[in-house]
């Protein structure tokens, strides 16, 4: 592995490990897939999302203003599993035409999804830190009863959260990351965080306008757009070493901010995908 | 130029690798774990407020009997519910003595128990070394304290309290539950954070369970003050959290393993090295002898389900306004309860009787929009009380109100104009803020919160007369209320909407007086210069007004029958000279308790005054009567004599003949049925008030069917003669024939065939069309 993946894999195991609370408490146990960010709405009371909700929604969004999305493809363990997942052999639907028309319309549709989440928030006035006042505790981490009476005790809610999971994990099998391109509304949230993060990544005046990025961005973007998640495959991988991460962004002397590479050459897109 | 090659095939052959040998094994061993394939373990579920406590036990239960047991904590009625109605059960349950142990063992599904091992007292939780000397539950109201209160959906930290409070402030202190609540300065969201202001020193004390302070993060840095087990074992509502018990269901049984269940509770009750190490009181310990009293299952009555009955049979009646008020205090007076979206729904019906449709539509859209509520509730349990179902109040599930409220909600037109009419009164400034108050699961049953609610919902809802009585309970019943300055604002509304401008002017000008700067007596001062000034509605007080002397009252809230006196005459003031007179009535009965001599001379005397300002000249003379016979000795008997001797009236000789003495105790039943025979005996008749009273005697106090057949038959026939008296004859035929088959034995079955025989011979009964009594 170059010098960035192999510390964004060991990065992400190993927060995978830490913060992934299917590992310590079981998949239906939690069915939070980014960590400590819906504890508000899980009847689970020994856990220690509550402890770490707040502090680490703070981290998060002081991560988001220093590095964007870096959250996304360094820490999140549901991002972490749809990169896993994204290595299996899937069915060609990314390449297809269809597929490549709809997909602009496709990446807006999690602001939408983040609008419609603040919107329920805001109309239901949620609390910051615990919504539910019932709880269901256990302490040995491996419990059917706890696991049957949180769901029925957390009524709606930890179905819709489990039902959600599931998906974003099946539909990673169909297209790579999928949950975090079209979907994910913290993922929409740092994608604006992009646009204003301290460090982004530009491309240099080496930069030859060749259109090929290296195939491995699983996010399939490029550099310079909101939903690049900082994974430095591109930084590695670029055949002139002209992405650079750099504070606020700011190109060369003389050079203007490239234009999307996909966008430069569409046959690029072509070779990336699987 | 270099060129690039991609890794891609390179990485997913290792990625994939690296994802088999560390997941496959992972998933394997969490499955296993997870279903506990391979074991079969004692499932164990308790309360969660016994977890701590349990963890513990249950590891030394498993290491000394090398078994494994598979432990839950949640919330103890829900974990109950669940396995009396729901498919799961474990094999024992632990928690506190509430209702649901009587649910579980009717369902059949208890083996054994409820056995009691520990009691979990309350008492007040203070600094260490406790500064500032608070050594009783009375100093929990002194001046500048600063108090926690827990979230009432933790019942043991939160409602608990509330409901102690109130307890004791009826019993010992009357004003301390104000007084208290007016000390909260902190309100902690979660019951768990209960101590930690006191431990920061942001809070003083704060009343709670002494398991609490065995917490691991308190443990040690906080000191308990006990209360004397009187004040625990006068504690009514609420005391099944003290009692800690155990059962074992007939699951373990089935499961083969109902030895080790019953090893599992009887070793409970030996741990008490561990019980004491949680802050439990084992059973031999000497301070939990003295509360054995609490070791039963215990759980409070549905109130809410018996007036909802009240308000039907009043709506049977056509007390239309009496009953809109019941099923409004539904909501108000009891806090959340299953009962709610039925009582707003049967408010806005009975507005729209009234052609109120503004109060209808805004109680149909409540409906509509608050209901279901987000679940699970505590308070829509199955197994909340120990009454079984009530007759005629059948349980349906909130779709059936929700689709009654829309299909309603269609046939109001809206009006024209505003898209959505608001009431003058709702844009007021005070009002907007304050409405619609909602109550809380922790608001303790007094402290002027819920009165204010149900005081505003009938002003804004269009029913000033009614809202003012419950607003006045604010500022008398609940003094000292942090909602007095607020109550007194809107009884000036409530003056101003009854075309009472000098009563409505005298309110603001109190307002203004007693809390100034407040935002009420901003609202106040507005209210007096937008007001024209009148000479009109001389205040009943004044001699030369034609109206008859209230004599001046002191004011006076050191006891609850003195405040209940101040209700009394300040519902006078504001000229609801019945109301009055059943507050009077009460007093006498005894619902504020024993009422010592002078206040019963006064109660009487006052009462004959309310009296003559119904009109009811006999029903006053009465009045004075008694007061000189049975209390010569005092200035109001003194009174009532010169009263007498004013209309020529001779005093009896002696007390002979008048209603007995003492009063019933308290509590009991007799208390309503006493109320209704003041009204009886006087002749009042007014507003069919008298109607409610006897029905609150066959609904909200109704006495055990056996020992209380008497009272029962005797309420039936005297409603009867009050119906007939009224006009409504065959409804008076129906409850006659109702008490002669019902209480036979009884001497009321007699005279109720007897008023039977008599009507028979006055022709067919005939009740005058439906009309709107009030």
């Amino acid at each position: 592995m170059e010098r960035i993946t192999l510390p964004r894999r060991l990065t992400q195991t190993a927060f995978f490990l830490v913060t992934g609370q299917w590992f310590f408490v079981g998949f239906l146990r939690c069915p939070f897939g980014v960590p400590f960010i819906s504890c508000t709405f899980c009847p689970l009371g020994d856990c220690t999302g509550i402890f770490l909700q707040v502090p680490f929604i703070g981290l998060l969004l002081v991560s988001g203003s220093l590095f964007g999305r870096v959250f996304c493809g360094w820490i999140c363990p549901l991002g972490y599993l749809n990169d896993v997942l994204g290595k299996l052999p899937k069915p060609r639907i990314e390449g297809a035409a269809w597929f490549q028309r709809v997909e602009p319309g496709l990446r807006s549709l999690k602001y939408l999804f983040l609008a419609l989440v603040l919107a329920l928030v805001v109309l239901f006035n949620l609390p910051a830190t615990r919504a539910y006042p019932y709880v269901v505790r256990s302490p040995s981490m491996f419990n059917w009863e706890s696991v049957v009476l949180a769901v029925k005790l957390g009524a709606a809610r930890y179905p819709i959260r489990i039902g959600l999971l599931g998906f974003a994990l099946l539909a990673a099998l169909v297209a790579t990351r999928f949950w975090c391109r079209y979907l994910c509304p913290f993922g929409a949230l740092f994608s604006l965080l992009n646009r204003v993060s301290l460090w982004r990544p530009v491309r240099t005046s080496a930069c030859r306008r060749c259109g090929k990025y290296p195939g491995e961005c699983l996010q399939h973007t490029t550099p310079t757009t909101p939903d690049c998640i900082i994974c430095g495959d591109c930084l590695q991988g670029c055949p002139h070493g002209a992405i650079e991460l750099r504070v606020l962004g700011k190109p060369d002397p003389g050079e203007t901010e490239a234009p999307d590479g996909v966008r430069d050459n569409p046959d690029a897109v072509a070779s990336r995908l699987p | 130029m270099p060129t690039h090659r991609s890794p891609r095939s390179r990485l997913r052959r290792r990625d994939a690798a690296l994802i088999l040998a560390l997941c496959l094994p992972l998933s394997v061993w969490t499955t296993w774990k997870l279903f506990g394939f391979g074991r079969d373990p004692l499932v164990v579920w308790s309360c969660g407020g016994n977890y701590e406590f349990l963890k513990e036990y249950v590891r030394a239960f498993e290491k000394q009997q090398g078994c494994r047991v598979r432990y839950t904590a949640a919330p103890v009625q829900y974990l109950i519910e669940e396995a009396a109605y729901g498919d799961r059960e474990p094999d024992v349950i632990v928690g506190r003595a509430g209702p649901g142990w009587v649910a579980l063992r009717q369902s059949g599904k208890l083996a054994r128990g409820p056995v009691f091992f520990a009691l979990d007292p309350f008492g007040i939780a203070v600094a260490k070394g406790n500064p500032l000397g608070i050594d009783s539950i009375e100093d929990l109201g002194k001046k500048g304290l600063r108090v926690v209160q827990s979230p009432g959906a933790m019942r043991p930290k939160g409602t608990v309290p509330a409901l102690l409070m109130a307890q004791v402030d009826r019993k010992f202190f009357p004003g301390l539950v104000e007084r208290w609540e007016n000390n909260v300065t902190v309100r902690p969201k979660c019951g768990r954070h209960l101590l930690r202001p006191i431990i920061d020193g942001v809070a003083d004390c704060t009343l709670t369970q002494r398991s609490a302070l065995f917490y691991p993060d308190v443990r040690g840095r906080l000191d308990f003050v006990s209360l004397p087990p009187e004040i625990l074992l006068a504690l009514k509502k609420g005391r099944a959290s003290i009692p800690q018990c155990a059962g074992v269901l007939r699951s373990a049984r089935a499961r083969g393993r109902a030895d080790l269940a019953r090893r599992f509770v009887e070793q409970l009750r030996r741990s008490k090295v561990l019980l004491e190490q949680f802050g439990y009181l084992p059973l031999d310990n000497p301070r939990a002898k003295e509360l054995a009293g609490l070791l039963k299952v215990s759980g409070p009555s549905d109130m809410p389900g018996r007036q909802i009955q009240l308000a039907m049979r009043l709506e049977e009646f056509g007390l239309w306004r009496e009953a809109r008020r019941r099923y409004l205090k539904v909501i108000y007076a009891f806090g959340p309860n299953h009962y709610t979206a039925r009582a707003l729904y049967r408010a806005a019906v009975i507005s729209l009787r009234f052609r109120a449709r503004a109060a209808a539509r805004f109680d149909l859209e409540r409906v509509v929009n608050e209901y279901p509520p987000p679940s699970p509730n505590e308070y829509d349990s199955r197994i909340l009380t120990c009454d079984g179902p009530i007759p005629g109040v059948e349980r349906l599930p909130y779709a059936h109100w929700i689709r009654a409220a829309r299909l309603e909600l269609q046939g109001l037109r809206r009006p024209r104009g505003r898209r959505r009419p608001t009431p003058a009164l709702r844009r007021d400034p005070r009002v907007g803020a304050l409405f619609p108050v909602i109550v809380t699961e922790g608001d303790p049953p007094k402290n002027g919160r819920r009165e204010l609610g149900l005081g505003l919902h009938l002003l804004v809802t269009g029913d000033p007369e009614f809202a003012a009585r419950d607003l006045l309970k604010v500022c008398t019943l609940n003094f000292p209320s942090r909602w007095m300055p607020e109550a007194e604002y809107l009884l000036g509304l409530c003056a101003r909407e009854r075309r009472l401008p000098a009563l409505a002017r005298k309110q603001w000008e109190r307002v203004v007086r007693n809390w100034p700067g407040s935002r009420a007596a901003t609202a106040a001062q507005l209210a007096t210069a937008a007001q024209p000034r009148t000479t009109g509605d001389p205040a009943p007080t004044s001699t030369g007004s034609g109206k008859p002397a209230m004599p001046p009252w002191s004011g006076r809230y050191d006891t609850h029958v003195r405040r209940a006196l101040t209700y009394a005459c300040r519902l006078f003031e504001h000229e609801m000279p019945l109301f009055a007179f059943k507050e009077y009535a009460k007093v006498l009965g005894g619902v504020y308790g024993r009422a010592t001599v002078e206040d019963r001379a006064e109660a009487r005397f006052r009462a004959g005054v309310a009296c003559t300002a119904l009109g009811n000249s006999n029903a006053a003379v009465r009045q004075w009567r008694i007061g000189a016979a049975r209390y010569p000795d005092t200035e109001w008997g003194a009174m009532a004599r010169s009263r007498l001797a004013a209309l020529s009236v001779r005093p009896p000789d002696s007390a002979i003949g008048l209603p007995p003495l003492p009063p019933p105790a308290q509590g009991t039943p007799e208390i309503r049925f006493c109320v209704a025979e003041e009204f009886r005996l006087a002749g009042i008749y007014d507003k069919d008030e008298i109607l409610l009273e006897y029905l609150k005697v066959l609904t909200v106090a109704r006495p055990p069917p056996g020992k209380g057949a008497r009272m029962l038959a005797a309420a039936e026939f005297h409603l009867g003669t009050a119906l007939n008296r009224t006009g409504r004859r065959r409804r008076a035929l129906e409850l006659w024939r109702h008490c002669l088959e019902a209480f036979p034995q009884t001497p009321w079955a007699a005279k109720a065939k007897a008023a039977l025989a008599g009507t028979r011979s006055s022709g067919p009964p005939r009740d005058p069309p439906d009309r709107a009594k009030d």
